[in-house]
């Protein structure tokens, strides 16, 4: 047998010459370069020209929008068209990761540079939990404040150990990027998941694209549940990739489809389900091709095609499988015991994998179960036990677990009734979306059960219970991306082919609708959600010097609050009071408080009142509106009220006899 | 210097960084820098070499998600034992972290090195260079 000689067609070029190309563009090269990065660039250079004219002090009830100036606007619909001409355009990996980045840096490191404090008055909590464990080096799970925290300790450990590693002195100095680097790593996590579910690159950018603007629920913040959810897809990652074959390539004649579609729908489903079940896996089924052979179902179910393709995604040997298990097996002991509610996220969709035939996650469900169990009868068995009653009693009351997480809009203001329907809204156009997506994914031939059941297994998490009011958010966090990777079908089809003009159109088109609900529902609060240094230091005036046991009374707990010594005080927020209290404090602040603060059970008395808390105070109709700006006028007035820290954004008072006698 | 012992280097260097950082007690702006990547990567990235997998974004993604969780449940450890110390947890996980270094370069860089070197005084080998 000869050998044909290898022409070479391109010589590599010199070394010189190649540093030349590498560091130097002709005006060709350059021409072609802008036109391509043309739009990347302008979004960035909007944005970077929106930073500076944005100032959060002007912020009204839309939060972020109503001081957002058009060139924000600009460079998100910029970014928009950008990424998907490039999705249609089928480009590299890497340009459509830029535009996943800067995406990333527009929605969520903004706020941390306009703002440079930590978002979300929760996060301050967590950052008050890591705080403990700096100063104590232990964790007290039956605490009276924060206690679950402590239940569930391992992820603030771990953000201890960063925080002490990097010389900071608080949790604080960094966790204000938590947004922006959780969202980057979710975003890894989703390519890894998406890329194991399917091979057309157009599917993967959309689905991750949709992704990033749609989750407005806010869980991604400093915190256990943000941590836990990326192990999760991590742990959902493997197991698609590496444990759950790849489904089979089914190719059908016309006159196949035809049955399919009209003759023998059941049959095939039915067949479908039997052959997922014997080859271990779902079985896929791509349209007839005039290039390709056909084949029956049940040939090609069992072809060597299907087989190579189930063993390409094996690991090479037991060794490397045993391996995989034990870094699963760290993964979900770190997630059995940072959080309370991803456990049973796990247990549901390893579950529903485990249905659909996932061969190798059989065990697991049962292992994430037993372990759960052992770390809420050991390490978590105080908290379990104060609030099983509380658990058992709305176990399985789904319509109120439902409507706990929904606000009460009857007292809000119109622009909160705006957002909040907004946030709904998306959520309806996520499903529409992700329902149209089926419909075309199945029509056009495919059938694959793993992103079906992994969308639907979080929703049995709304039996479980309310969540403090969050169950409904959490269960849209976990179902969303396979939401969206099912949204992304509706525009693109299973197997790779090219994308109509008409598509990448109507791609932008559904992209900036839902960019403009995301919008609303994630940044329409930011006058509740981002806090002034102003409000930082009024708390830190608090905590600096406060002895054990001290009365610390609040506006609202909505404010950056309880992030260090956040044991040594009884938190009393005027917001929570029942509705009595709260008359008779703003029918004479003065007297009521004054009474308040004067008992001698408390070694020391504070009262803060914030920007943030009368924002949120206003907008939600808690109190009447301008109830707290009253009592801040009040106590302002009287003599016997000292403000120990005052500016325009925050107040801390204490009794002016206190300090006389002290 | 044999590419399949770059990572293992990597990460040794890296923990001595961190050590050092740690000892003389220097903060920000050097130390977050080298703390996140230790934290980040350095515990997880060598066992999850050990897997092969021939797949960058994986091996990273992996890698964090690891080092992470180890973390995570070194500090349940010693907050259980009611001995957290930032300094007693860097022990511990810089001992994790060098085991995974050594099984790494025992798997890849020794073998290799060895492997090579055999290759090279093979007298078929010898004639196919010269080729």
């Amino acid at each position: 047998m000869t050998s044909t000689p290898v022409t070479l067609v391109r010589p590599f070029p010199h070394p010189v010459e190649l540093r030349r190309r590498i560091w130097y563009l002709d005006a060709a090269e350059t021409r072609v370069f802008a036109s391509r990065h043309a739009l990347l660039v302008s979004a960035v250079l909007l944005w970077l020209v929106t930073l500076p004219r944005i100032d959060l002090d002007d912020m009204s009830g839309l939060g972020l929008l109503s001081v957002m100036p058009w060139t924000g606007y600009a460079s998100l619909i910029v970014l928009t068209v950008s990424f998907f001409i490039g999705v249609h355009q089928g480009r590299a990996v890497f340009e459509m990761a830029v535009h996943l980045a800067i995406l990333i840096l527009i929605l969520h490191a903004t706020p941390a540079l306009l703002s440079g404090t930590v978002r979300y008055s929760w996060a301050w909590k967590h950052i008050g939990i890591v705080d403990f464990i700096q100063r104590n080096g232990i964790v007290d799970p039956d605490i009276g404040v924060l206690d679950v925290y402590h239940n569930w300790p391992s992820a603030f450990g771990m953000a201890a150990f960063l925080t002490e590693l990097a010389g900071f002195g608080s949790a604080a100095s960094f966790a204000a990027w938590a947004p922006a680097v959780f969202n980057g790593l979710f975003v890894a996590a989703l390519v890894s998941i998406f890329w194991s579910l399917t091979s057309n690159r157009r599917i993967v950018w959309t689905a991750t694209w949709f992704f990033l603007i749609t989750n407005w629920v806010g869980q991604d913040y400093f915190s256990p549940q943000a941590f836990t959810f990326f192990l999760y897809l991590v742990t959902i990652g493997i197991l698609l990739r590496w444990f759950s074959k790849r489904p089979p390539v089914v190719v059908l004649s016309w006159a196949e489809r035809f049955r399919l579609r009209v003759l023998r729908g059941a049959q095939v489903l039915r067949l479908i389900l039997r052959e997922g079940r014997v080859v271990g896996t779902e079985t896929a089924i791509i349209s007839h091709s005039d290039q390709e052979a056909s084949t029956s179902l049940e040939d090609a179910a069992k072809s060597d095609d299907a087989r190579g393709r189930l063993l390409a995604t094996t690991l090479r040997g037991q060794r490397q499988t045993r391996l995989m298990f034990g870094i699963i097996l760290v993964i979900l002991a770190a997630i059995i015991t940072s959080h309370p509610l991803t456990p049973m996220m796990m247990i549901v969709g390893l579950s529903g994998l485990v249905m659909v035939g996932v061969g190798a996650a059989r065990m697991l469900p049962i292992v994430v179960a037993a372990l759960t169990a052992v770390w809420m009868l050991t390490g978590a068995s105080s908290f379990v036990t104060r609030q099983f009653e509380a658990v058992t009693e709305v176990t399985g009351l789904v319509t109120s677990n439902i409507s706990a997480t929904f606000l009460d809009l009857s007292s809000a203001a119109v622009s909160q009734v705006v957002i909040a329907w907004m946030g709904r809204s998306l959520v309806a156009a996520v499903v529409v979306l992700a329902a149209f997506g089926i419909i075309r994914w199945i029509r056009g031939g495919v059938f694959d059960l793993r992103p079906l059941v992994l969308l639907i297994a979080p929703l049995l998490m709304v039996v479980g219970g309310s969540y403090d009011g969050e169950a409904v958010f959490r269960v849209y966090l976990f179902a969303l991306p396979f939401a969206t990777f099912l949204g992304a079908h509706a525009f693109y089809p299973e197997r790779a082919g090219g994308s109509s003009t008409r598509t990448a159109a109507a791609a932008i088109g559904v992209g900036l609708v839902l960019m403009t609900g995301f919008l609303f529902a994630y940044f329409g609060k930011e006058d509740q959600y981002t806090f002034s240094l102003d409000e930082v230091r009024a708390a830190e005036s608090i905590y600096a010097g406060a002895p054990d046991g001290t009365l610390l009374i609040e506006g609202s707990p909505n404010y950056p609050s309880k992030f260090v010594f956040y044991e040594r005080f009884v938190y009393v927020p005027i917001s929570r009071e029942p509705q009595t209290n709260r008359a008779r404090i703003l029918a004479d602040p003065v007297g009521v408080l004054e009474e308040w603060m004067a008992n001698r059970d408390y070694p020391e008395s504070y009262l803060i009142i914030t920007e943030s808390q009368k924002a949120e105070s206003d907008a939600l109709g808690i109190m009447p509106a301008g109830s707290l700006d009253a009592i801040e006028a009040a106590l302002l007035a009287s003599p016997r009220f000292e403000a120990v820290f005052h500016t325009d954004n925050a107040s801390v008072f204490r009794l002016a006899d206190t300090k006389e006698g002290s | 210097m044999n590419r399949d012992l770059m990572w293992p280097g990597i990460v040794a260097v890296s923990t001595a960084a961190i050590v050092v950082v740690t000892v003389l007690q220097i903060g920000p702006p050097l130390a977050p820098p080298v703390a996140f990547w230790f934290v980040f990567v350095c515990p997880g990235l060598p066992y999850v070499r050990l897997l092969d997998l021939r797949d960058p974004l994986n091996e990273f993604l992996l890698a964090i998600a690891l080092s992470l969780s180890i973390e995570s449940i070194v500090s349940l450890v010693l907050l259980w034992r009611s001995a957290w110390t930032s300094g007693r947890m860097l022990q511990v996980v810089i001992a994790i972290t060098l085991l995974g270094v050594l099984l790494d370069a025992d798997r890849t860089g020794w073998r290799s090195v060895t492997t090579s070197r055999v290759e090279a005084l093979r007298p078929d080998s010898i004639g196919r260079s010269n080729d």
